[in-house]
This record gives C-alpha cells, structure tokens and sequence, in this order.
C-alpha cells in the first residue's frame, strides 16, 4: 500500500475459481480490520450448483455486514439472492469473456450493479467507448495472465488416467504446437483452468486508460518476486513505461488485435 | 398432457424442411449474423420467410440464434435486424445477453424469448433471474445432472430445454477464450475454432487431450420426459442432410413410442444401433448421472470416423416401372442389403437386385456421388426418403 496500491482482490475459497491463491472470509475480515480505507474486492466468479446455493446465501449476508468495495460475480445467481435478500453489497459484473459491450454493462447498472470487470479479449478502442457509454464504475487487467477458459471437467485427473498413472499434481504446462501458445491448467474440486502463459501489460495504452477515467486497474503478481510487485505498482502510479515494459514485457494482448468471427455470405 | 417437443438445427432452408418432415416439431437456425455459427450457410431473411412459412403450414416452430456476446459493433444495427427477423414470422429468438431479452420483452411481445446455453444456467437462483427478466424458455448448461435439471424445472416452473444428442464443449459455454488465444477467432462471437479438439504438447511425451466424446440421451428419453424437461434440442447447424434426418427420425420414434407406450428395449436397442451408425464419434450422458470422468473424453486428438452408410438421396417415383430415382451420395452395389427410410417414419429393407444408370443401363456397382440413378422399388415413397447401407455384400 506504501507504493500506491489502493486495495485488493481476494479470490473467496470455495466461491471463486481461475486463481492460483483463495482466501477465507476470516482472512478477508483480517485485511479489513488492519486497512480500514483501502479498497476491498472479494471474487466470487464460480458458477454455482444448486447444492451449493444456501451456502452462497449465507456467504452474501455475512458479506453484507463487512462494508467491503465490492464483489465481483459471475453467476447470475448472485445478483439475484442480493436482491432477494435485499443485501446491499456493490456488485461487479465479471464474466470473465462476456464483459464486452456498453449496452449490456449498462444492463446491469439499471439492475443495481455498480461495476463492471472488462474483458481482456476487448480492443483499445472497445474499452474507450465501453468506458465512455458506461452509467457504472468500470475495472480491468493491468497486468497479469489472462484466464482463457473454464471446464467442470477434472481435465489434470483425466490426463493421468488416459496414462494409468496417478496423478503428479494439479497443474500442467500444454502448448499448442502451431501457434505456440503456451497455457497453464489448474485444477481444483470445481474444475480446471485454463491460464494463458504470457503475461500481458497495459503499459502501452496506460495513459489513455488514465485520460479515459478508467475506474480501477488490477495488477496480478504471478511470478514477480514481492520486490519486483512492489516496483510495478509504483511504476504504475509514477508512470515510467520503460521500466514496466522491463518488468512485465510489451505483451498488449488483443488491446490492438480485433478477432475474427464474420458470417460467409 | 403436453408432450416435449423435439428441436432440431438447421443450417439452410433444404435442412430446415427435412428436419421437420421427418419429424422435428420446431427448428433452430441462424440469421445473417449474430448468431454462433458464423461458418454455417445461415439464412437470409427472404430464406428465414420461407421457412417460418413451411414450418408454420405443417403447425411447427421456428426459432432464431441471435446468441453471440456482443461488442459494441455489434449494436449498430441489431434494431433493424430484429425487427427484420420478427417481420419473418419467427416463434422464438435465443439469445444470451439479458440486454437483448429485456429488449425483445420490451418490443415484441409476439416472440417467445428463449435463453441460449452460452450463459450457462446451472442454477434455480440463475434461472429465476432470467424469469423474472421474461425469459420463456432456459436451455440449460449441458454440465448438469438428472437431479439438478429436475429441482430447477420444479422450483422455477420454466419451459426447460436441454441438449440430448451430438457434440459437446470440453468448457463451460461462454467461459472460453481457446480459440481467441490459439486461432484469433472469436469463439463468442461464431468464430469458435474448436480448440479443445486439438493436441497439446506437454513437458513428457504425452498429449494432452480434451476432446468429449458427443452425447447421446436415446436410452434415457423416458427420463427426460418425466423429471419435465420440455423441449429436447439436437446439437448440429452444420450437419448434413442424412444426419438431420437420421437423428430427427430416430428421436422422434423414440419420443412417440413413449407416449404410445410401445418403448420397449427391442424398439429403443433398433434405434440407438441406427444412431450409433451415423454418429461420428463415441458417445455417453456426460453428466446426466455423474460428473463426467475420463470415461467421457478422448487421449488421442481428434476422433471421428468418416461414415459412408448413407447412400442416395431419393427425388422421385417412377410410377409405370415402379423405380425409385436417386441421387447417390457413396458407394453401394447390386446385392447390398440396404433400407429406405422416410420423413414419416417409415422404413423399407431391401436388397439391391438392379442398379440403372440415367439412360437406363443396368450397371453393378454405383461409383459416382451426385449420379441419377434408379433402384426397382415397389413403393411409392415421399420426397427426401434417403437409402443408407445396412449390410455390404462379399
């Protein structure tokens, strides 16, 4: 926090997914405790089971005493039992590859949302005009290692067995061999990750996203030492773009990269 | 009692009427755009007229996809194309963005709203958001079991629709980026390049593989149909002719054999056997039982076999002689064991005396897909009837 960092984003075991690392309410209660003014964003992007929906419900109404910035959802699930249960808990919209389009940002805002977390697959000019037509706080990815998918399948576990071996650990590094790109997939009790294996920046486009009033940029850790993170975050907030480029590469994602999908006529 | 209705794709207008006469009591097909299959022909809107207009004389459904997850451009003249496609006739948009169901809610109340899979709905609370936006109709994640599906239909009292036969994604709907990242093709978008049928290179020596096998409900129809499942959706706008019609024909003497109380394990055994010849890869439930396992995927890449059981596609009756005119679509010879099969369910097993040629030589063998040919037959038989290959003579 001493070098600019305004807050955190704690992943919530058992309510979140795509993470390497998960915290506990308790834990989260603890950070709250000691950084009374800092920012506090609890994940909670799992699609959920019905069997798992009292728990969530439970989970929301603690929530809602502890006065925290926001949570960040996926699961429609969640905006309907805060609004059941009449919680006042400032919601995210953080549908991972879905958070593209302003119209539908601004969906939520009229349905009591108050953010949204952009998608990493969105050009620079789509995040301008999202941002520009959005009624809501808008939050994205600094840096870090983009999610690229999800299954309900334990796709480690099935790796093993397709060897009859038992399985190593929950973790593996693919590459697809014509493209070359490279993923890490984790797997836990809800699934397996997909994680892309190249960090991206936003370095490139930073100062357009300041001038634009992007509400909040999230910085991911990941491999970066603590002394190296801390680096980051003040090189952010000073802004010295040779220095982060250094540190985080000149990886700009899809910031200038428009993907394909046109219909054949 | 209301009985489910079977829900079939189709990728032009020829599909569309095949896969409702031979039985499909709706379609879902795409428009010029906005919908998930930008590689498939899809409709133009004078197509789509056409068709809401066939499906609507035979008192059957058409529902559009207009499913993608939207950028901004997206928008820029998506007014314009619902009020184009609602002016067709539709029954039903499917759609994913609750902006786009609260929109359609909003302005055209004449046309059910139905929410596609790409959300994946896995829950009652989820379900019921979308209800009370004025959803109709939920086509479920395909992640979920027996038991879920049942406590969602009960709690929610939703129309709900679930997948029962052909491919599957390896990853939640909606919640996969592979193609982006691997392709640059939007899978979210109609550009999905199916990455997860690829093999990826590990630090070992093995692959790594996700590829599903497809799935396949024909044994458990009765159990769909009694935990409330209201419509059963067949996976495929790219799918061929003879498929549609294999796999429509098959659910649907399945469904009506249900209701009829007919379905014994002879009856249900003769059509997973017909399935099981079209189908191109293995199939299971997935998750209808359990959580699916290794059991339920492939380890060595992609796996699909090429099927060549299907043998002509029939455009005609020659009264006087008493000759079924063909199209041949694969190899067959005088002596094969074959059947005919029609739109109205109908099956015809034969073996192939005579083969002619156009000019009506009698030739042995048949060697030439798109060749006219004709096969003495005794019955007159409707319009798409299709000949597929039962067993190959020595």
């Amino acid at each position: 926090m001493s070098k600019g960092c305004d807050g955190f984003l704690f992943p919530l075991s058992s309510f979140a997914c795509d993470y390497e690392y998960y915290y506990t309410l308790e834990e989260v209660k603890k950070f709250k405790e000691k950084y009374k003014d800092a920012l506090c964003f609890i994940v909670m992007n799992k699609l959920y089971q019905n069997k798992e929906l009292d728990s969530l419900t439970k989970i929301l109404k603690e929530i809602n005493k502890l006065n925290i910035t926001g949570v960040l959802f996926y699961d429609l699930a969640v905006l309907q039992i805060v609004k059941e249960e009449k919680l006042e808990i400032p919601l995210y919209w953080n549908q991972t590859h879905m958070v593209t389009n302003s119209d539908t940002a601004n969906f939520y805002f009229e349905h009591g949302v108050s953010g949204i977390y952009l998608a990493n697959e969105i050009t620079l000019d789509e995040i301008v005009a999202i941002k520009h037509k959005s009624k809501g706080k808008v939050m994205m990815m600094l840096t870090g290692y983009p999610v690229v998918a999800m299954s309900k399948r334990k796709l480690v576990t099935n790796y093993y067995k397709g060897q009859q071996k038992e399985i190593e650990k929950q973790e593996l590094n693919i590459k697809e061999p014509m493209s070359k790109q490279e993923f890490r997939v984790l797997e836990n009790k809800d699934g397996t990750s997909f994680i892309s294996s190249k960090r991206f920046s936003a370095a490139h486009i930073y100062e357009t996203l300041v001038e634009e009033k992007i509400d909040y940029g999230v910085l991911e850790q990941g491999e970066l030492t603590s002394d190296e993170f801390l680096e980051v975050i003040h090189n952010f907030k000073e802004f010295d773009k040779e220095r982060l480029d250094k540190l985080l590469g000149k990886n700009t994602n899809f910031f200038y990269r428009r993907s394909i999908y046109r219909v054949k006529k | 009692m209301k009985q489910v209705e079977l829900l079939a794709p189709a990728g032009d207008l020829e599909r569309l009427k095949v896969t409702l006469l031979y039985g499909a009591d709706a379609v879902y097909v795409g428009g010029s755009k906005l919908g998930l299959r930008a590689n498939a022909t899809n409709f133009t809107l004078e197509e789509l007229k056409e068709g809401c207009t066939f499906a609507h004389k035979l008192g059957k459904k058409v529902y559009v996809t207009v499913n993608i997850v939207f950028h901004e451009e997206d928008r820029n003249d998506f007014e314009e194309y619902m009020k184009d496609l609602v002016a067709c006739g539709i029954d039903a948009v499917i759609v994913s963005d609750p902006y786009v169901v609260e929109y359609m809610v909003k302005h055209y109340k004449e046309v059910e709203v139905h929410l596609s899979t790409q959300t994946s709905t896995l829950n009652v609370k989820a379900a019921m958001f979308y209800k009370e936006l004025g959803v109709k109709r939920i086509v479920l994640a395909r992640e979920l079991s027996k038991e879920e599906i049942k406590e969602i239909i009960d709690k929610t009292k939703l129309d709900i629709e679930v997948f029962i036969h052909g491919a599957m994604c390896t990853c939640f709907s909606g919640r996969c980026a592979l193609s982006n990242y691997v392709t640059n093709r939007d899978a979210n978008r109609g550009g999905c390049a199916q990455v997860c049928r690829f093999a990826f290179e590990t630090e070992d020596e093995h692959k790594f593989t996700m590829a599903t096998k497809d799935l396949c409900m024909a044994p458990f129809i009765p159990d769909l149909i009694e935990i409330g499942v209201r419509s059963f959706k067949i996976e495929g706008r790219m799918r061929s002719l003879y498929y549609l019609a294999t796999v429509v024909s098959s659910y649907r003497a399945l469904i009506d054999a249900y209701y009829h109380h007919t379905l014994d394990e002879t009856f249900k055994k003769k059509h997973i056997d017909i399935l099981n010849r079209v189908a191109n890869r293995e199939v299971s439930s997935q998750y209808f039982f359990h959580e699916a396992d290794d059991t339920d995927q492939y380890y060595t890449g992609r796996q699909e076999i090429s099927n060549q059981d299907y043998l002509g596609l029939i455009t005609g009756y020659e009264e006087e002689k008493k000759e079924l005119k063909l199209v041949e679509r694969n190899y067959f010879k005088v002596g094969d064991e074959v059947e005919v099969f029609t739109p109205s369910g109908d099956i015809y097993p034969i073996t192939i005396s005579t083969i002619y040629d156009e000019d009506h030589n009698s030739i042995p063998v048949a060697r030439h897909p798109e060749q006219v040919l004709f096969i003495p037959f005794i019955h007159e038989v409707e319009s798409y009837s299709m000949m597929r290959l039962i067993r190959r003579t020595k």
